[in-house]
């Protein structure tokens, strides 16, 4: 074959522009594997994306971290649970927490990871800067997470604790009471009592609470 | 002195003399306007007045018009004043027409391509190469127009295929369906090696729709293909270790075992 024919001659950046319209990540494994400019690539094209989601592939904290770390420029990081089952660890959210996209975020879910707890969480969310929109439901954090939430997360616009049995009213007040630009709260299948979301709204009249 | 003063009170009073025929002749056309606006008029709906109130009926500008047709000489029949309105057509289509030829005329980018090939193109696609757009932003409009600007990493194939698939874009975005068909029969035309150059010339003179088009053809020729299969495709020689191999087929086991289907992008 011509050697200047061959598509290995593409330049990095460009590759990378092919690479980013991938949505699977078999395809970009496969894609790393040809050769090590095209690895280059992945990660170039890795760095241009924006949202990230590993909804429905089985996830390890080592795999989550690297790609996370490579993807610098995320806004949004989705780590929702698996029908193969969470093996994401409060390890891997303390791994996570350190890469450059973090301060940067704007929406992140860890929607049934049961295998995280308020380590891992508080870890994560106390170096977010930018945070209006968390997914935390069907997790096993407690109000520890909930006032690193409050206190890290000035922006937060949305918060669904859905199913997060462990939260009670001192959490929710905290939450309410520090995130000023707060509109939505889900709180479906928490232990809170009635009149603890009636006093919610009093504080915060324009509050939508979800039951 | 005297004869030049003399002369030039001469000129002047030509002049004076051309200004008040054109100032004449102009009011005698409005005069046939009104006239005529009147007669349409009258024969519209036709109201009795009174001599008095008919003259406070008129508007300011009819009764000027009436004023300064008394002073007009009746020298100036109503043929001459329809050769002049049909000259005053005349040119004014004339002018109309140097326009647009100056503005076809401006619309001209010169190119010339690294083998030494000069294309003259249309300047909305020069616009669409934002490289050659800037070029011309940064050089004044009449370095632009003179002289060819130069594209060191684009062959003359090339350049031309882009100059097709602009016009051909620009003919089949009318409806998406169209644009579809006409971006896959453009990528089917081309063979691994045509795409190969054509999209690192997109790349350089950032043709932002035809880069995406070509992006999409090449990404979706490696979808769902194994790195053998892509390797031998592309032609691309593997330079990894079979210890690197090895590390790199565990480090991403992850993404080829258990994908659960239902909700994979």
């Amino acid at each position: 074959m011509d050697v200047e024919a061959e598509i290995d001659r593409l330049p990095i950046d460009l590759l990378a522009h092919i690479f980013v319209l991938f949505t699977s990540f078999t395809d970009l494994a496969q894609a790393s594997g040809v050769c090590k400019k095209w690895k280059q690539g992945v990660k170039e094209s890795l760095a241009r994306r924006h949202n990230l989601s590993f909804a429905g592939w089985k996830m390890d904290d080592d795999s989550t971290a690297r790609l996370v770390f490579h993807a610098y420029n995320l806004t949004k990081l989705e780590i929702p649970r698996s029908c193969w089952g969470c093996q994401i660890t409060d390890a891997g959210l303390l791994r996570i927490s350190f890469a450059k996209c973090i301060s940067n975020l704007t929406s992140i879910s860890l929607w049934g990871l049961t295998g995280i707890t308020d380590e891992g969480v508080v870890q994560l969310i106390s170096r977010t800067r930018s945070l209006q929109r968390l997914n935390v439901g069907g997790t096993f954090i407690t109000d520890e997470s909930l006032f690193t939430i409050a206190r890290s997360c000035p922006k937060l616009e949305t918060i669904v604790l859905w199913s997060c049995r462990h939260v009670t009213e001192n959490g929710l007040f905290a939450l309410v009471d520090q995130c000023l630009k707060l509109k939505s709260m889900n709180v479906w299948g928490t232990r809170v009592p009635v009149e603890c979301l009636n006093n919610l709204l009093i504080v915060s009249p324009a509050l939508q609470i979800k039951v | 002195m005297a004869k030049e003063s003399g002369s030039s009170k001469i000129e002047m009073l030509e002049i004076s003399n051309e200004a008040m025929a054109e100032a004449q002749s102009s009011k005698i056309e409005m005069l046939e306007i009104n006239n005529e606006a009147m007669a349409e008029a009258q024969s519209s709906k036709t109201v009795t007045m009174k001599p008095a109130e008919a003259e406070e009926s008129k508007t300011e500008t009819q009764k000027i018009t009436d004023e300064e047709s008394k002073n007009v000489p009746i020298a100036a029949t109503e043929e001459e004043s329809k050769k002049l309105s049909i000259t005053k057509v005349e040119e004014s289509k004339n002018a109309a027409t140097a326009t647009t030829e100056g503005e076809k005329e401006e619309a001209k980018v010169s190119l010339k391509t690294l083998d030494g090939v000069t294309f003259e193109v249309e300047a909305w696609i020069a616009k669409e190469m934002e490289t050659v757009q800037a070029y011309i932003d940064d050089t004044s409009a009449d370095t632009s127009a003179a002289i060819a600007i130069p594209l060191h990493n684009v062959a003359g194939r090339e350049l031309a295929r882009m100059v097709e698939y602009c016009k051909e874009h620009r003919r089949a975005s009318v409806s998406a369906g169209n644009l579809k068909e006409f971006e896959e029969r453009f990528a089917a035309a081309l063979n691994l090696y045509e795409m190969k150059d054509l999209i690192i010339a997109a790349n350089y003179l950032n043709t932002k729709k035809l880069l995406e088009s070509l992006s999409r053809c090449i990404a979706k020729a490696i979808k769902n293909k194994s790195v053998e299969f892509v390797r031998d495709y592309f032609g691309v020689t593997n330079d990894y270790t079979t210890e690197e191999e090895a590390q790199y087929r565990e480090t991403n086991a992850w993404a080829f075992r258990n994908v659960d289907e239902d909700s994979r992008n």
